[in-house]
């Protein structure tokens, strides 16, 4: 005769011992892996992203005939990503064998100086490579596409005073859509960081 | 959260944490995630535990709520429960056949009525039934006829 599911509810569980609680010391181990992972590829994926860029620049400005130049821009774009490889390569330097709450700590200290450096880079460095680029389409006007903008009494105070201003308006811009997009993209998983760094503080309360 | 809570407060009552969670899950790896959050979440509202209602019917009330919530976000991903991916370690969990084929087919009822026939089972009272899902007793006297008779359809021959 079959058993009613009463029956082997009942009998089944006569000894209790047969349910095995999971470590709650590895609460969050899992949690935190996939997320730093996560966080980790997305900021790879970004990074690599500056390599068509490069190639793009460097085709585009080839087509104009603008060789100094679109070295010079692929330099800089290329630049950014070995200086942005760098940043993340602090990653790696965490220890993986210390806690759960030192190792996301480390994590979210190494997320908050990525995002410090690549706003100091926006916010000092472009500007100069702005400047730098105008500068060396004034010096090589007469064989550079620029030239068709740069007349022949133009002055370098003139080009140098434009210059200024798209830098500065391209660092303000490139400041606004990379505080936008590391909300977009990361917002989500450093707010999930934050969360899970809050909560294992409160566990240890 | 302070291991004495945890050994003194959670532990004991383990067990029906564990079932609960056994029943919304498909994996070892979700398993404990749903058990893990589930003390959490006890831990976290242990202040508002009134002294009306027993702490066991309070642990299960939050056991259940985080994993309704949990499983609703793991049904958003992909539905399991036909494709049943389990790990070695899961299966081996519950040694007794009968109750692997009866988890399976509670697996296979809504996400409410898994929760109805989980504490049925555990022997809580209609009335207490009723609380935690916030419906009548005589509501859940009839649901739970219904989801006997669809549980028997389900194991039909298969248990010994």
């Amino acid at each position: 005769m079959e058993k009613s599911i009463e029956k082997i509810w009942s009998e089944s569980f006569i000894n209790e011992q047969s349910l095995i609680a999971p470590k709650i010391n590895d609460l969050y181990n899992q949690k935190s892996k996939s997320l730093i992972s996560k966080i980790k590829r997305t900021y790879e994926i970004d990074n690599k992203g500056l390599i068509p860029i490069a190639i793009l620049v460097f085709v585009v400005t080839l087509i104009l005939s603008e060789i100094i130049i679109g070295l010079y821009g692929t330099f800089l774009i290329v630049a950014l990503y070995f200086y942005n490889k760098s940043l993340l390569s602090r990653f790696n330097t965490i220890d993986i064998k210390t806690d759960n709450l030192t190792y996301l700590k480390n994590y979210r200290t190494i997320i908050s100086s990525v995002v410090k450096s690549t706003r100091k880079l926006f916010i000092f460095i472009l500007p100069i490579a702005v400047l730098s680029i105008f500068t060396i389409a004034y010096f090589i006007k007469e064989k550079s596409f620029l030239s068709k903008f740069i007349s022949e009494d133009t002055t370098f105070l003139q080009v140098f005073g434009i210059g200024i201003i798209m830098a500065i308006s391209l660092a303000l811009i490139c400041n606004i859509v990379y505080a936008l997009s590391t909300k977009l993209v990361y917002g989500g998983m450093i707010s999930k960081l934050d969360d899970i760094i809050n909560e294992i503080e409160s566990l240890k309360k | 959260m302070s291991n004495d809570f945890y050994n003194t407060s959670i532990l004991p009552h383990a067990g029906i944490i564990i079932k609960i969670c056994r029943a919304y899950t498909d994996t070892q790896e979700d398993f404990e995630d749903f058990y893990q959050e589930a003390c959490l979440q006890i831990w976290k509202s242990k202040d508002a535990f009134q002294e009306r209602a027993k702490w066991s019917t309070w642990i299960y009330r939050i056991a259940l709520n985080v994993c309704l919530t949990l499983a609703k976000k793991n049904n958003r991903k992909e539905r399991v429960t036909d494709k049943i991916i389990e790990s070695s370690e899961y299966n081996t969990a519950f040694q007794n056949e009968n109750l692997q084929i009866l988890y399976r087919a509670i697996k296979k009822l809504s996400d409410l009525d898994r929760a109805i026939i989980l504490m049925y089972l555990e022997e809580n009272p209609y009335k207490e039934i009723a609380t935690i899902t916030g419906t009548s007793a005589n509501n859940i006297a009839v649901r739970i006829n219904r989801i006997k008779k669809q549980l028997k359809t389900i194991l039909d021959g298969k248990i010994n």
